[in-house]
């Protein structure tokens, strides 16, 4: 049964969807975020084994691979970073422009 | 904010230090680990600034102080990975006497893990900084 | 243990939608902060202790972080609706990203069962080589800490990306 995978499946075109339709910056940021879990997600359960043990001092065989766990981490810290720019940049157009609909921003059409 | 809010938050941000220490200083044995606890320390700040309020937080928390700390945790983890190199390791290797089983001790890995929250604690405070408008001050 | 998980799913799906279609930005960043806190959950439960804390946190602070800025914008709600013709590309893209997927679930290992060549000598000899007992801490800083380096220099870089941007008085034109 692979439920997770279409579970972040899902949230990944639910964020698509949520970048490519809506106009507000903010919905824009939403749904890279919303992109970000579901591709969090996909990692961390390629790396599920069933009746495995957390990677913590192991005492038997079967064990959860640490090595996805260790690169989402890391990348859990990065999305942040990156989403905290994001932020900034809206909050820099929204000083230029009053506005934060992408539509309103008539300078940025090349 | 109201004066519940700053006399619990008073009592709290220690606390919440303390946390993020813990779980910087014992990631190798247990979970939570460097990247947890400096953003711990971060949220203890966030906390700050919204019970005292900013000027008050950004007199506590100086721009020089957290500046000096980021640069300190980045040239801790260059400098620890450098020397490792001069000893004969590669670089980021670990040099420090290491025992494995259940009494740990994880050599070099508690030093970066050190300087890696002190980094992650700096870089977010700072972020929080120019979030709530602060030029140099 | 499945019934739970599909249970979370759902709720992180409905939570989604949510954050995606609510008029009001700072309810949405709302929900958009329930679904961050249900996947620490389905961290927890995917036996990745590390990852549920870690998410726990981030998500904490970027809620802070998303109101500060909503409130900071003083507007909360996006009032314009999406223009049909980019909602029928929109929908246009995720069919053929979907059918894309479909094509590829099937080819991939089964979830529960993945193929662990390079991460068994981690577990097996870990302990004794690093000293680290939380695999997933001598994973990031004794196995692969180049890649912590390149991520700590990634964090260096959009802090000082952000102080650029966020100046309170631009200098030049702007």
């Amino acid at each position: 049964m692979s439920l997770p995978y279409l579970a972040s499946l899902a949230l990944f075109s639910i964020g698509l969807y949520c970048i490519l339709v809506k106009r507000d910056l903010f919905k824009v940021i939403y749904g890279i975020c919303l992109m970000e879990f579901s591709i969090n997600l996909f990692l961390v359960s390629l790396g599920f084994v069933t009746g495995g043990e957390v990677p913590i001092s192991p005492t038997g065989t079967i064990v959860v691979d640490p090595l996805p766990q260790a690169m989402v981490l890391t990348a859990i810290v990065i999305e942040f970073a990156t989403t905290v720019f994001l932020i900034s940049v809206a909050i820099r157009l929204f000083k230029q422009y009053e506005d934060t609909d992408i539509s309103k921003m008539r300078r940025l059409r090349g | 904010m109201s004066l519940i809010m700053r006399t619990v938050s008073r009592v709290l941000i220690p606390f919440i230090f303390v946390y993020a220490i813990w779980l910087i200083l014992t990631g190798h044995t247990s979970p939570g680990g460097a990247f947890a606890g400096g953003v711990t320390v971060s949220l203890a700040i966030a906390l700050s600034y919204v019970s005292f309020g900013v000027p008050l937080t950004k007199e506590r928390f100086r721009y020089s102080t957290v500046h000096v700390g980021r640069i300190l945790g980045m040239l801790g983890f260059l400098v620890i990975g450098a020397t490792a190199m001069v000893l004969g390791k590669g670089f980021l290797g670990n040099f420090l006497p290491k025992i494995g089983g259940h009494f740990t001790m994880a050599g070099v890995i508690i030093v970066l893990s050190l300087c890696i929250g002190i980094l992650v604690g700096c870089e977010f405070s700072l972020l929080l900084y120019y979030l709530f408008g602060g030029e140099e001050g | 243990m499945d019934l739970l998980m599909g249970f979370l799913f759902i709720v992180i799906i409905a939570s989604a939608i949510a954050a995606v279609e609510l008029k009001d930005l700072l309810a949405a960043a709302l929900a958009l902060g329930a679904c961050g806190f249900f996947i620490g959950v389905v961290f927890f439960l995917m036996m990745a202790p590390d990852l549920a804390i870690v998410q726990f946190v981030v998500e904490t602070l970027t809620l802070f972080v998303l109101v500060i800025a909503i409130t900071r914008t003083h507007r909360r709600s996006a009032r314009s609706e999406p223009v049909r013709i980019r909602a029928v590309l929109g929908v246009i893209v995720i069919c053929i990203f979907l059918l894309f997927s479909f094509f590829v679930i099937p080819l991939m290992t089964e979830f529960g069962s993945p193929d662990q060549r390079v991460s068994q000598h981690y577990i097996d000899r870990g302990i004794e080589e690093t000293g680290s007992e939380n695999l997933v801490t001598s994973v990031l800083l004794d196995y692969r800490a180049y890649d912590t380096l390149g991520e700590i220099i990634v964090l260096f870089v959009s802090v000082l990306a952000v102080s650029l941007i966020l100046r309170e008085k631009p200098k030049g034109g702007g």
